[in-house]
């Protein structure tokens, strides 16, 4: 059974390139391309699997989709942010509200489908750049205020993690590190989304401002 | 306003010099109550006494009052005694009980004084009344010279408390010579038996007088001229006294002058000054014409109701020089309030002012604060600009150049494309990544180059074996680290054909770190490469980079064994 991909991409360019990639990929089959937020709301109870979205949407930011998606309760898909650079502002701002990654648009086509159903299977690890970014927002947080998210912050095992994959460790390299399995290295990554995407809704609507996706 | 404020005026002054009198009055009363209680009554008064006393019960005593020296008491029926001033004796009947008939009283040193009257009556009457007396002719005058002279040292003593007044230094100066002055009078003659006492005593007494004329200069506003004046007429005081000390001449008929013309002087000066105050300050001068009026008050209820030598229990007179001293302190009191509120109100104007200060202080370095940004801002957008047109400008500009000649093919086109869009990768990472640590910097530049290696068939690994926390650099020598990265890639893909490529970060001592980017390709002659344009422009490129982030760049190669790029850069940590 194929898992089913919903585009959400304004520039019909580059969904055309992501739609390429998705249907040349074994496991992924192309459900449906929207051009925008209205659009992309009527498919989401079409039930796919990975929805591989733009920020920047004519009507609206790809931030309020994600949080969206995450609301419904139920089967979670995976998301996967499409960005230009990769750069800080857009890749946390969109982490924080719940996406599991995200894709370089100009990636070959070839890739876009393998990371798609690598971020499936759940055998990706954190990339090393949102590793990274993540580490910095918790710095930053914990330089603005101790006490408020308490509750919130990561256990002193996942900052571990975090920080050698933001240097580069594979998943294999850190369970080394770790005298762990690698399966089990997947489960703290799990767990580190999970604690991002419940206590940072708010962050996430604020970096979305830094870096332009929302405006008011 | 003035002429609504005259009638409250008067009506305050008349309040405050009836409020002297009256409290003046009040006192005297009390105070003569209780020493008349005390003292002896008329109905003892001898000879008519003896009538009485002959059927006393008790011990029987005779007091006299008014005595100069020492005197013999002769009362008939009774043994005669030897009385002294201010004492009691007691009586013992004479035997026989004969009357002598002689003289009531006799004086031992010559004749007794027409106010000395002898009392008779029960023995503690008599030393009660005899104590009255001794209090009055004798420890008055100690109190009284105690008195100034304590008050006139604290006055100098606590000066730094009015901020060294001028009334409470002459106020001080003058207790003390009232006091010097006061026991000079009654005790001086006998202590000091010396031929230049009277020289002594009367400059002492006209030192007094000038220090009250300077007192009173200060109290009506300070007038130096008038100061000057008053030490003239010391002066020539002195000189006249010393005169008559070495001629010889009589002191008494100098002084006599002398204090007249001194008593004229003051008082005039008193009044005119009193006028200068009535002025400038009609408060002080109300008071002290109430002060004034009391003592006149008193002076003439002693001349004229109770002339000597009838001589009342106590003389009115005697009272007023304590009240003045009393309205002085008064005076001095709220000379000190005024010049405490006057300090108040410059402190608290000061305060205002340091806090205006404050506030434009806070107000323009907000201004520099925001200055300071704006040129901040500006110098990152003009180093934006710099780095646009250093990278990602300049391959946009030649690729746009070419795709015009039609030199490229479409695989050259996407390959400039490629690096163009990478370039802007790598300034965006190195704005993000700028002082965070470099392994982490590294990682991310590994993590874009990944991709598109692994389908060139190529093996892309990276090492870091820098201690953790890693160092980190800047923004700007960043982004030359990854662009110098960047070519030496992009160099490899496009000339060595090579089936791995390994970037280490490692230490190299003196806190520099080095970085290596080798490849297995075919490899190079250094020295050769400037004969192929486009390599040696690729190299030179690196180097310029090594220099913008203070490094050096080592190139090692050979045709088939592989490049070897060695990178090290001092860090600050």
């Amino acid at each position: 059974v194929k898992a089913g991909v919903v585009i959400v991409e304004d520039d019909p360019i580059v969904a055309a390139h992501v739609g390429r990639g998705v249907t040349a990929h074994d496991g992924l089959a192309l459900v449906a391309t929207a051009g925008g937020l209205t659009e992309a709301r009527s498919l989401l109870d079409r039930d796919a699997d990975i929805f591989i979205l733009d920020l920047g949407l004519p009507d609206g930011s790809g931030i309020e989709l994600i949080e969206e998606i995450r609301a419904r309760g139920g089967r979670q898909p995976k998301i996967l942010v499409l960005s230009v650079l990769g750069d800080q502002d857009t890749v946390l701002a969109a982490v924080l509200a719940g996406a599991d990654g995200y894709l370089l648009k100009d990636v070959d086509s070839l890739d876009i489908g393998q990371q798609a159903a690598d971020a499936l299977t759940g055998g990706a690890p954190l990339s090393p750049s949102i590793a990274a970014y993540v580490l910095r927002h918790l710095r930053r947080q914990e330089g603005r205020a101790k006490a408020e998210e308490a509750e919130a912050v990561l256990s002193p095992r996942e900052v571990e993690l975090l920080q050698l994959l933001a240097r580069g460790y594979s998943n294999k390299a850190a369970a080394a590190e770790f005298g762990i399995s690698p399966h089990t290295i997947g489960d703290h990554v799990k767990s580190i989304y999970r604690k991002l995407r419940v206590t940072n809704r708010g962050e996430a609507m604020v970096q979305a401002f830094r870096s332009g996706l929302l405006h008011l | 306003v003035t002429v609504a404020a005259r009638p409250a005026g008067w009506v305050r002054a008349l309040v405050i010099i009836l409020g002297a009198q009256l409290l003046f009055w009040s006192l005297y009363g009390l105070l003569v109550l209780g020493l008349r209680e005390a003292g002896a009554r008329d109905d003892q008064r001898l000879p008519a006494a003896a009538a009485s006393l002959a059927v006393e019960p008790g011990r029987a005593g005779a007091f006299v009052a008014n005595l100069s020296g020492p005197a013999t008491l002769r009362i008939a029926g009774w043994q005669p005694v030897i009385v002294s001033p201010g004492e009691a004796v007691l009586l013992s009947r004479a035997e026989g009980g004969a009357a002598s008939g002689a003289r009531l009283l006799t004086c031992l040193d010559g004749p007794c004084a027409d106010a000395a009257t002898a009392y008779a009556g029960p023995i503690a009457q008599m030393r009660q009344a005899a104590a009255v007396e001794r209090l009055q002719r004798y420890d008055m005058v100690w109190l009284a010279v105690a008195q100034a002279m304590i008050l006139g040292v604290a006055l100098l003593v606590l000066l730094p408390v009015n901020r060294n007044s001028r009334l409470q230094a002459a106020t001080g100066v003058f207790m003390i010579l009232v006091g010097a002055d006061a026991w000079l009078t009654a005790f001086g003659a006998e202590a000091l038996p010396y031929s230049g006492f009277p020289l002594l005593r009367y400059g002492v007494e006209y030192l007094m007088l000038a220090a009250a004329a300077v007192s009173v200069n200060a109290f009506a506003g300070w007038r130096p001229r008038e100061g000057w004046a008053a030490g003239v007429c010391v002066a020539i005081a002195v000189v006249v006294l010393l005169a008559t000390f070495l001629v010889g001449g009589r002191f008494d008929v100098v002084t006599a002058w002398l204090d007249a013309a001194a008593m004229t002087l003051l008082t005039g000066y008193g009044a005119v000054a009193l006028l200068r105050m009535a002025r400038s300050a009609p408060g002080p001068a109300i008071r002290v014409l109430a002060l004034l009026m009391v003592g006149l008050a008193s002076i003439v209820f002693d001349l004229f109701l109770f002339p000597p030598p009838s001589r009342f229990v106590l003389q009115a007179s005697v009272l007023a020089p304590p009240l003045t001293t009393f309205g002085i302190l008064f005076e001095i009191a709220l000379q000190g309030r005024r010049l405490n509120q006057e300090a108040e109100g410059a402190r608290s104007d000061l305060e205002r002012q340091v806090l205006e200060q404050d506030a434009s202080l806070l107000r323009s370095s907000q201004l520099l604060r925001h200055q300071e940004r704006l040129i901040a801002v500006d110098a990152e957008r003009q180093r934006l600009l710099r780095d646009m047109h250093d990278g990602v400008g300049g391959m946009l500009t030649h690729l746009l150049l070419d795709v015009r000649g039609a030199r490229l093919s479409p695989q050259e086109i996407e390959h400039g494309l490629q690096a163009a869009v990478d370039d802007l990768r790598n300034m965006a990472s190195a704005i993000d990544t700028g002082n965070e640590p470099i392994d982490e910097a590294l990682a991310m530049f590994r993590e874009r180059m990944a991709g598109r290696l692994a389908r060139a068939g190529i093996a892309f690994d990276y090492r870091c074996i820098l201690p953790t926390p890693a160092p980190s650099l800047d923004a700007r020598r960043l982004l030359s680290l990854y662009r110098l990265l960047q070519e030496g890639v992009a160099n490899s893909l496009r000339h060595a054909a090579p089936s791995r490529i390994d970037l280490v970060a490692e230490p190299a001592g003196d806190g520099a770190i080095r970085i290596r980017l080798e490849d297995d390709g075919a490899g190079f002659a250094p020295d050769g490469a400037a004969g192929s344009p486009g390599e040696g422009r690729g190299l030179a490129n690196m180097r310029r980079r090594a220099t913008q982030m203070d490094g050096h760049l080592g190139i090692e190669s050979a045709p088939g064994k592989g490049t070897k790029l060695v990178l090290t850069i001092p860090t600050a940590a």
